[in-house]
């Protein structure tokens, strides 16, 4: 929710120096300023991966979407996710080692 | 030749020792990673709260202080860190791009901003135009700042002189009062009663806020004593007197300036 393109690209580049050692490729597929717009996205762009601004919880999955859910909370201090009990501050190391956890999934989608 | 232009000749990237100011871990770190990998610029510092910031700024003298614009107290904390490095640009980055937003922060001595549209190449981008003394702004916020900048002029222009206007005869009487003239003798120099040099004398203190007539010399200071007024014998009380001799000596010393307004333009005192 409310993507700034400087976050989805900042996200994306810190991301991405880490999980290429992995053999893992990360593009953002869409960024989406709202959930209802973002619901049919999810379906429509077969995200692998969602992540979810303005997040108080583990976002529950998108109805259709089979992605994963990652959540960052409103003010970027924490990351919920993947699984209900992972909390842990959002750094760039936490951010990385959470996308690669979701690895299984191809494309992350921001919105 | 322009900086910029000799480090275009050389091919040498210009190296922008750049502070990192942000209270969000994310923001900063991956600031951090990021503009660490870009060449013409180079991390001299992060910081996650003002004090730091400041102890930052001092210590390693960037060239740029890259703010976030969700920082703790904004662009009161952007006034701080830049007292602390007076040397640096201060960018702010991620502000709303609107009239209010960026006014708030030029006028908090931002040198730039960077739109919270902007991509991370476009920041590292902007720091090397902002560096350079520019700016790209949408033409709305360009007239806001404009605008402002008019207004500010306008507002530290000498304010016009405020009270009721002297007469002639008033000002004749100022000089006279600067010679250190008793009423009797401005009554004899202007050749009119004492009675009514009583009355002038009175009215001039009164206009200018004076209580006594020793203040006069006081207020006026040196420029009372370079014109004193000639007795002029034909003059009458409420003539007009162009203010011929006092704007063209060339060694007159300004007047204070609610009494300059009114030397300017002395016409519209006297209507």
């Amino acid at each position: 929710m409310g993507a700034s393109p400087f976050l989805a690209d900042l996200i994306r580049r810190v991301a991405e120096a880490r999980l290429q050692a992995a053999g893992v490729h990360i593009v953002v597929i869409a960024e989406f300023e709202d959930l209802e717009a973002a619901r049919g996205g999810v379906r429509e762009l077969r995200a692998d991966i969602v992540i979810l601004g303005g997040a108080e919880a583990l976002p529950a999955p998108i109805e259709g979407g089979p992605a994963p859910m990652l959540g960052l909370s409103a003010d970027l201090t924490t990351i919920y996710g993947p699984g209900k009990d992972n909390i842990a501050g959002l750094t760039p190391e936490n951010l990385a080692m959470r996308l690669l956890q979701c690895s299984a999934t191809r494309r992350p989608l921001l919105y | 030749m322009e900086p910029s232009a000799w480090r275009g000749a050389c091919s040498v990237p210009f190296v922008r020792e750049t502070l990192v100011v942000s209270a969000i871990c994310f923001l900063r770190q991956s600031l951090v990673e990021i503009l660490g990998r870009a060449p013409e610029v180079r991390v001299s510092g992060e910081a996650a709260n003002l004090d730091r910031a400041v102890e930052v700024a001092r210590a390693t003298r960037p060239t740029i202080v890259l703010l976030d614009a969700a920082f703790p107290g904004g662009t009161q904390s952007a006034q701080i860190i830049g007292a602390a490095a007076p040397d640096a640009s201060l960018i702010a980055l991620g502000i709303r791009e609107t009239e209010q937003d960026v006014l708030a922060w030029a006028e908090a001595g931002a040198a730039g901003y960077v739109p919270n549209t902007a991509s991370v190449d476009d920041l590292i981008e902007l720091i090397g135009q902002i560096s350079r003394g520019e700016q790209a702004c949408p033409s709305n916020i360009a007239g806001s700042l404009l605008r402002r900048v008019a207004a500010s002029r306008r507002a530290e222009a000498p304010a016009p002189a405020a009270g009721p206007p002297l007469t002639r005869r008033e000002i004749e009487i100022i000089g006279l009062l600067s010679e250190g003239l008793s009423n009797k003798d401005i009554a004899r120099r202007l050749r009119i009663s004492l009675g009514t040099t009583k009355s002038h004398v009175h009215n001039l203190l009164g206009k200018l806020g004076l209580p006594r007539r020793a203040d006069v010399m006081a207020r006026m200071g040196p420029w009372a004593e370079i014109a004193p007024p000639k007795p002029n014998p034909a003059s009458r009380p409420n003539e007009i007197n162009p203010p011929s001799g006092r704007a063209t000596r060339p060694n007159e010393i300004s007047p204070p300036p609610a009494l300059a307004a009114l030397l300017i333009d002395p016409h519209s005192t006297l209507r």
